[in-house]
């Protein structure tokens, strides 16, 4: 339970609390909606994130409360920042230095909150992860199970090796 | 006290993934909307490696291919999709209907057909309704679908020189992710091009001349229905007339620049990227003639996969440098020619009067910091923008290719050809009808003449 009015409690799917700012926790655009039609009911009661939890709710809210204070993005903004891919600011690169399990639970997190700012982030680094790489490196990176059948597989190979030789 | 747990939108570990992968495997297991967000942040050069990883992404990426391309469309290049009309088709890709593109791609079906000397009845058809106006064809397309012009495919098929040529056909207006491959090459130029042609900024004109043109009508009056205004009626009359004129001659530059615009935007985007792209894709293998179905297809289509991956690696591999660098020299040294030539007021001694494809000598131009920025980009990133259209058109082929069937020539069912035929006879039947009516009702009123004139002839 929130002890300060400007303070929710969220519930993570694992039963662990976690106390934040209202402005935190309304990055996400489902708390910041359902505070809305709560209204001031919200406050005073936990807040349940039935698909998330303790650790990537923390990680997810360590981000909110780094981003805080960011301009909420305008529709032309969002167009720019899918052009560069590659532009991640430095912080949230750091951020993003996860393993691979927790880098997906935080898009999906983030889908389910509704944060698309840390969503993009998130697709970013995974697109960066894939860019520039040959598909047996790719396989090797999302340890993607190879299910051409043996036939495909050597044709491909082939192709590669011929490739390789030129 | 808890409140009412809200719904969950997705799935965190969703079970309908096509295919077991392990455990860790986080990125096929991942949801469509949330693997489709990955892939709307990738060039889609980088498509094509991710396409060879495992089946699952190969289907994943040919099932929400037009999600991906319009999407990237739409996020990306916004503006220049603006400029060149787009809009959905109905397979739902994203496709140019700018009458730049359009024009264009029907000059490469009709030099097609020119080239290839061909001289059976559907291609000089095509010949003559291109040449005696552009639109024609568009119309026809539009009118029956297609179905014409797939007639006149139908009846290609035995003699005609064309076939060949005018069926690998690439083009814009097409399902494909060529639109977008287009976009990412000329975009900017597009862009460039039309802002620097008066007629883009043409609405905010036609407004302001609109209001201009209200405001006069609105002023004509009270002058006039005073009693002297006589001479002030007069010389609103002559204003009158003298604005009428400037709009006129505005209306006229404006469709200069139009017509320029889309000169410059066919010979210098379309014309070259289409036939570099055709150039890449023609290296295919002819596609077998009956497209097997999805399900089997996939070991026919790594036999032509192998051959075009020879062909098209071959290809990339020997001019992988030259072309990369040529061809954004190419595109940014059009950039220096459009720069001098749609601005007149620029220190050039012939503003705009040079030759079509004239390459400006100077070296002075602020567009060098991006050249250099576009050249330094492309050796950084080290795409080939061939991948991108092989991801989509490398392991099948561009004739067999099941949405490119769908849409064009391959995905009309016989039915509809039939149809369409049916259509081309009906109307050539009508045409012969209305001939042989008028020469009979010519000689039956030649016929009433004669009587009348030897009624006449009787009474008198």
């Amino acid at each position: 339970m929130a002890t300060e009015s400007n303070k929710i409690t969220l519930v993570s799917n694992d039963g662990a609390e976690v106390v934040v700012d209202r402005n935190v926790a309304e990055r996400s655009m489902l708390i910041k909606n359902m505070m809305e039609d709560l209204g001031e009911a919200a406050m005073t009661q936990s807040v349940p994130i039935p698909n998330v939890n303790e650790s990537v709710l923390k990680k997810v809210i360590e981000w909110c409360e780094h981003h805080k204070n960011d301009p909420p993005a305008a529709a032309d903004d969002d167009s720019d920042s899918r052009k560069k891919t590659t532009d991640i600011e430095e912080w949230d690169q750091k951020f993003m230095q996860v393993d691979q399990e927790m880098l997906f639970e935080i898009i999906l997190a983030s889908n389910y909150l509704d944060i698309k700012p840390l969503l993009d982030v998130g697709c970013k680094t995974v697109a960066n992860m894939i860019k520039g790489k040959s598909p047996e490196e790719i396989r090797k990176t999302f340890n993607i199970t190879n299910d051409f059948t043996p036939e495909e597989e050597e044709q491909i190979r082939r192709e590669n090796e011929w490739a390789e030789d030129r | 006290m808890p409140l009412s747990k809200v719904p969950p939108t997705i799935s965190l570990h969703p079970t309908d993934t096509p295919l077991s992968t392990t455990p860790q495997d986080h990125l096929t297991t991942s949801p469509p909307e949330l693997l489709l967000a990955i892939l709307s942040h990738l060039p889609p050069s980088t498509l094509y490696p991710l396409s060879r990883t495992s089946k699952y992404i190969h289907t994943f990426l040919l099932t929400h291919a037009a999600t991906i391309c319009n999407t990237a469309i739409q996020s990306t290049y916004p503006l220049a999709s603006t400029i060149l009309h787009s809009q959905h088709s109905s397979t739902g890709w994203l496709i140019p209907t700018h009458p730049a593109i359009l024009n264009e791609e029907r000059r490469l079906v009709r030099d097609k057909i020119l080239f290839s000397g061909c001289k059976c009845p559907p291609c000089r058809q095509a010949l003559h309704s291109s040449s005696s106006t552009d639109l024609s064809l568009s119309e026809l397309d539009e009118i029956h679908g297609l179905g014409a012009l797939n007639c006149l495919n139908g009846l290609r098929s035995q003699s005609c020189k064309a076939k060949k040529e005018i069926d690998s056909c690439l083009k814009l207006s097409r399902s494909g992710p060529q639109y977008l491959i287009f976009l990412e090459k000329y975009s900017w130029e597009i862009v460039t091009r039309h802002s620097m042609s008066s007629f883009s900024n043409s609405n905010s004109n036609s407004n302001s001349n609109e209001t201009a043109g209200s405001q006069d009508s609105t002023a004509a009056p009270s002058p006039t229905s005073t009693s002297n205004g006589e001479n002030q009626g007069d010389a609103e009359i002559e204003q009158d007339a003298e604005g009428e004129e400037d709009r006129e001659r505005e209306r006229q530059e404006r469709e200069k620049e139009e017509a320029m615009f889309e000169f410059m935007v066919g010979n210098y985007c379309v014309r070259r990227f289409l036939e570099s792209a055709e150039k890449v894709l023609s290296s295919l293998p002819s596609p077998t003639s009956n497209p097997t179905p999805p399900s089997p297809r996939f070991s026919p289509i790594i036999d032509q996969g192998r051959k075009l991956g020879r062909k098209l690696l071959r290809n990339r591999m020997v001019k992988r440098q030259r072309i990369e660098v040529s061809e954004v020299a190419e595109v940014v040294e059009d950039r220096v020619v459009d720069g001098r030539q749609s601005n007149p007021a620029s220190a050039s001694p012939t503003p705009r009067r040079m030759m079509f494809g004239e390459i400006s000598p100077s070296t002075s131009d602020p567009s060098n910091d991006e050249k250099a920025l576009l050249v330094q980009q492309k050796k950084v990133v080290g795409e080939r923008w061939e991948d991108g259209l092989l991801w989509y058109y490398g392991l099948q082929g561009l004739g067999s290719d099941p949405e490119e069937g769908k849409d064009e020539q391959g995905g009309m069912d016989e039915k509809e050809r039939s149809r369409g035929c049916m259509a081309v006879f009906k109307k050539g039947l009508g045409i012969i009808s209305r001939r042989v009516r008028g020469l009979f009702m010519g000689r039956c009123m030649g016929l009433g003449k004669l009587r009348v004139g030897g009624f006449r002839a009787l009474e008198g």
